[in-house]
Formats: structure tokens, C-alpha cells, sequence
């Protein structure tokens, strides 16, 4: 009994540390950045969430 | 800038919170956006309003703190031409304690001199900017640029 006791607090805790460990990395997630493709839509969110834009011209080649 | 600058999480963070990140890909279908925002070379980064106009732009790599300097400049100038100086100010005082190394610095220094001599209406802001130019920048065209202000009485 006291065996079985131990195992299950012992899983018990393994679980709760995996769950703490899956939570602790989400919030340290990076936050990446979310690109648009349309300057209208840009500026559409932009006025609605009062911020400027970021306009990056580039070429991947 | 995907392979360094982006990815850095103070870059990206920065954005995300601050910006609207828009990219515009140079190929057939966005030709008329390229002619429109007169793009001879990329990459062209421009801070916009939120009503699309622009304020600032860089071109070339950028590194991220040197990256991050330039958009808070471009954010201090949408203040700075909206004639909003306490928020050009602060914008413009975070970026020079933030990155004080980077090449953007010293231009935030002039235009937080120019910033506090328009909203208190008294020419000491220009002067103290060109204390701070001639002592901590004194290779910057800022500070050559700011020489007039050493003259004021």
C-alpha cells in the first residue's frame, strides 16, 4: 500500500513538473513576427490598434 | 535580416508590440507599390503613421540593436511631425539611454533638442543638444549640423 502510495504521489508530482516545465516554455516563447502582406490591411490594424507601421521592401533572392 | 536581425527576440518583441509589420516582396505583382514608395534598393525599411504616411526609412542590413534604435526613431519622428514633443521627447530620451552606440543616437539627440525647444518655446534644448553631441559625438554630422546652436546667447 504505502508502495503504491509512493508511485502515485511520485507520478502525481512528475505530472504537475511536466505541466509547470509545458507552461514555463509557452511564456518564454519568442514572439514572432507576424508579417502582413497587404499595406491597406496594415493600415486598416494600425488605426484600429493605434500604432505605426513597419514597411519592409526586400528581396529573398 | 531573417537569418540575424529578425529572429533576435528583442527585435521581434519590439515589433510585435509596437508596430504593424508589413512586408512588400520585390516581384511583378507589387511593382506598383515599389514605383509609389520610390524603392531603388532593398532592403528599404519605412516607418509609417497609421494612416500610411511616411516619416522615416533606412536601407541596407541593419543589426538588431542598431535595428530597433532606427524604429524608435521613426517612431519619435511620427510624434515629432505631429507636433507631438512630449511624446517625440520620450521616445527620442529612451532611445539614446537604450542605445546610446548606435549611429541612430546622436540624429535622436538633435531632434530631442529641436523637440524641447519647440514645446517650451526656449532655444536651451538646442544647446544642451549640441553639449551632448560635441561631447559624446564628436565625429556626427549631428554635432556639425547642431554647431549653430553652441552660438545661441
Amino acid at each position: 500500500m504505502k508502495t503504491f502510495l509512493l508511485i502515485t504521489t511520485l507520478m502525481a508530482f512528475a505530472l504537475t513538473a511536466g505541466i509547470a516545465i509545458a507552461a514555463e516554455a509557452k511564456e518564454g516563447e519568442v514572439a514572432k513576427i507576424e508579417w502582413l502582406t497587404s499595406l491597406d490591411q496594415a493600415i486598416e490594424q494600425a488605426k484600429a490598434q493605434n500604432k505605426p507601421i513597419l514597411l519592409d521592401f526586400f528581396n529573398p533572392r | 535580416m531573417d537569418t540575424v536581425t529578425y529572429p533576435t527576440p528583442a527585435v521581434s518583441e519590439f515589433i510585435q508590440r509596437n508596430m504593424i509589420p508589413v512586408r512588400i516582396v520585390a516581384d511583378e505583382e507589387n511593382r506598383s507599390i515599389f514605383i509609389t514608395f520610390e524603392i531603388r534598393w532593398t532592403p528599404t525599411l519605412i516607418t509609417l503613421g497609421k494612416d500610411g504616411r511616411e516619416h522615416f526609412r533606412t536601407v541596407g542590413f541593419l543589426r538588431p540593436e542598431p535595428l530597433i534604435a532606427s524604429l524608435m526613431l521613426g517612431i519619435g519622428k511620427i510624434h515629432f511631425d505631429r507636433r507631438e514633443y512630449k511624446e517625440a521627447i520620450s521616445e527620442f530620451d529612451k532611445l539614446v539611454a537604450q542605445y546610446p552606440k548606435t549611429a541612430f543616437a546622436p540624429e535622436a539627440v538633435y531632434y530631442r533638442g529641436v523637440a524641447g525647444s519647440k514645446a517650451t518655446n526656449d532655444l536651451k534644448p538646442l544647446k544642451e543638444a549640441y553639449g551632448k553631441l560635441s561631447a559624446e559625438y564628436p565625429t556626427s554630422e549631428w554635432t556639425e549640423r547642431a554647431y549653430p546652436y553652441s552660438l545661441l546667447k
